[in-house]
């Protein structure tokens, strides 16, 4: 099933032009990588597919219907995206934070329902964050916070995640933990799209990516794009492939 | 949320024992008891009725300023708010206008002051807590300037009645039925947007992405403040720091959900400006201060408290 996809999408920054005239198409199942260097505009098409950036022509269809013509309310149900880390002016707890997520899932007017903090709780358990419920956002840790804004997005649970650096922050067993969880919780019947600085993760966990360049956009299968050739040009530094435990490795030399 | 229970359990009794107290003191020796049942009813009610009323309203505002700008340092005067709300009433009187229509001038003031700090702070899609707080203060001392303009030319005769649009001052509100139902009615309408005021804590991006049609929540914000605003200073003229620091003593003892600061702000701020009020009428009786005069008093220190107590952006 179809669940993102871009018409003649064509985005930019400023003067800088992201991409031109993108195809892309995001089916239920599938996890995207993100790959670009610093200032190629990954941000900014992560924003422009959540409707947050409006893009200088082409659209943005989800679920079959233009982003343009849906209300918040109902992209949140079925879009999340996570932000890069952003400092709070006042104080918020962990599970105020949480049930956020929630509000697109709830009447106009209504107060969370036990459901609603179960969901929350349960999003809290799977990151590791389930003791901090009371604490204030603003006493976290970076990777912490991290944590809690990944929790949001499980408790909003919609059918498309991105995620704009999700592993920012994080320790290393964290990021493989918080990889593993948003994997799972993809299924069949979600999609996830994460920009990734870390092309080994990308590779282990994407099956298909989007590469960003001065030229625009490339997407295709992580097989033939996760290439050394191809992520040394990305990057325009020498990559060496070595073979790991879980498959081959790239190396900057 | 047993907490905020109790809290606003305990703001409900200091504002009742606030007006109680408003009730009781003043100038002492009444010879007749009817003339005292008369001056407590027709007197001291309708005035600590509409102070409460403007201490609600301006708390609320303040409160909501303080989403809207996501900055804890949104105030109806601070930002000059008030200031543009008195310049317009002011140049209403010398315009000859009166009642409705004065009051609607002074809305219209708070709106053009409010639009102006809006448009000038924003940059890059975004309020930063410096740009805004400069050109919040700027424009208060602009406002200032054209009040004290205004004051001069001004005819003589009329100056005293015009000082209470520089203070702030209750000594003639005595009809609080226009700021109670002003505060009724925008307290319940702050009330239902509680959600998502809450998400607007986040940043508009993370609100918008999470259901929030923020734009329209922008604006019903900005023109819900500015007519909150707008009653509070022609009722009382422009009385500073309720705003700002009643939402912010809420946050102290409770957090930052809106579904109870909301209420929580408005006993509060009511109850705050019935006690300074109080204090201005009988602290050199028989002379009244103006309330402005105690509440900029107790204000200032603790604005400058908050200042530093905030992290260097």
């Amino acid at each position: 099933m179809t669940l993102l996809e871009t018409h003649n999408l064509t985005v930019s920054i400023g003067d800088c032009l992201v991409c031109r005239d993108a195809a892309l198409h995001i089916e239920a199942g599938q996890c995207w990588g993100l790959l670009g260097r610093n200032g190629s505009g990954k941000t900014t098409l992560l924003r422009a597919l959540a409707g947050l950036h409006r893009p200088d022509g082409g659209a943005v269809e989800l679920l079959g219907q233009p982003l343009r013509m849906l209300s918040r309310r109902v992209i949140a149900q079925r879009l999340g995206l996570l932000l890069q880390d952003e400092a709070l002016p006042f104080p918020v707890t962990v599970e105020a934070a949480v049930l956020a997520g929630r509000h697109a899932h709830l009447p106009p007017f209504g107060w969370e329902r036990a459901e609603d903090r179960r969901l929350a709780h349960e999003a809290l358990e799977a990151v590791g964050m389930a003791p901090f419920a009371h604490r204030l956002t603003s006493s976290l840790s970076g990777g912490e916070r991290r944590r809690v804004a990944i929790a949001t997005l499980l408790a909003q649970a919609p059918a498309v995640m991105l995620l704009d650096e999700p592993t920012n922050h994080l320790d290393l067993d964290q990021q493989i933990r918080i990889l593993r969880l948003l994997h799972q919780r993809m299924g069949r019947m979600r999609a996830l799209v994460m920009s990734l600085h870390d092309i080994n993760m990308a590779l282990r966990f994407c099956d298909r990516l989007i590469l960003l360049d001065d030229e625009g956009l490339h997407t295709g299968p992580a097989a033939q794009l996760g290439t050394a050739e191809r992520l040394s040009t990305l990057y325009g530094h020498p990559l060496t492939v070595l073979e790991g435990p879980t498959g081959p490795v790239l190396i900057p030399q | 949320m047993k907490r905020g229970v109790l809290v606003l359990t305990g703001l409900l009794l200091f504002s009742l024992f606030s007006l109680g107290l408003a009730l009781v003191l003043g100038s002492g020796h009444p010879i007749d008891p009817a003339l005292l049942h008369q001056i407590v009813l027709d007197l001291r009610l309708p005035r600590a009725l509409s102070a409460f009323a403007v201490g609600g309203l301006l708390a609320l505002a303040g409160a909501l300023m303080q989403v809207l700008l996501r900055n804890p340092l949104g105030d109806p005067y601070v930002l000059g708010v008030s200031g543009g709300a008195a310049s317009a009433a002011l140049l209403g009187m010398l315009a000859g206008l009166q009642g409705a229509l004065l009051s609607l001038g002074a809305f219209g003031g708070a709106l053009l002051a409010m639009l102006l700090v809006f448009v000038l702070a924003r940059g890059g899609g975004a309020w930063s807590a410096t740009r805004l707080l400069l050109t919040g203060v700027v424009l208060a001392a602009g406002w200032g300037a054209l009040i004290s303009f205004l004051l001069a030319i001004g005819p003589a005769a009329r100056l005293p009645g015009m000082l209470f649009w520089l203070m702030g001052d209750l000594g003639d509100a005595d009809t609080p039925l226009i700021p109670l139902l002003t505060l009724l009615a925008g307290g319940t309408a702050a009330f239902l947007l509680a959600r998502p005021l809450n998400l607007l804590l986040q940043g508009p991006d993370q609100a918008a992405l999470l259901g929030v049609e923020t734009e329209r929540l922008h604006w019903t914000l900005f023109l819900l403040a500015s007519l909150l605003t707008a009653v509070a200073v022609t009722t009382g003229g422009a009385i500073g720091f309720i705003g700002l620091v009643a939402p912010h003593l809420y946050r102290l003892l409770d957090g930052s959900d809106h579904r109870r600061l909301i209420p929580g702000a408005i006993l509060l701020g009511g109850g705050l400006l019935v006690l300074t009020d109080t204090l201005a009428r009988t602290l050199i009786a028989p002379r009244q201060l103006p309330v402005g005069v105690v509440t900029a008093l107790v204000g200032v220190p603790l604005f400058l408290y908050l200042l530093r107590r905030q992290a260097p952006a």
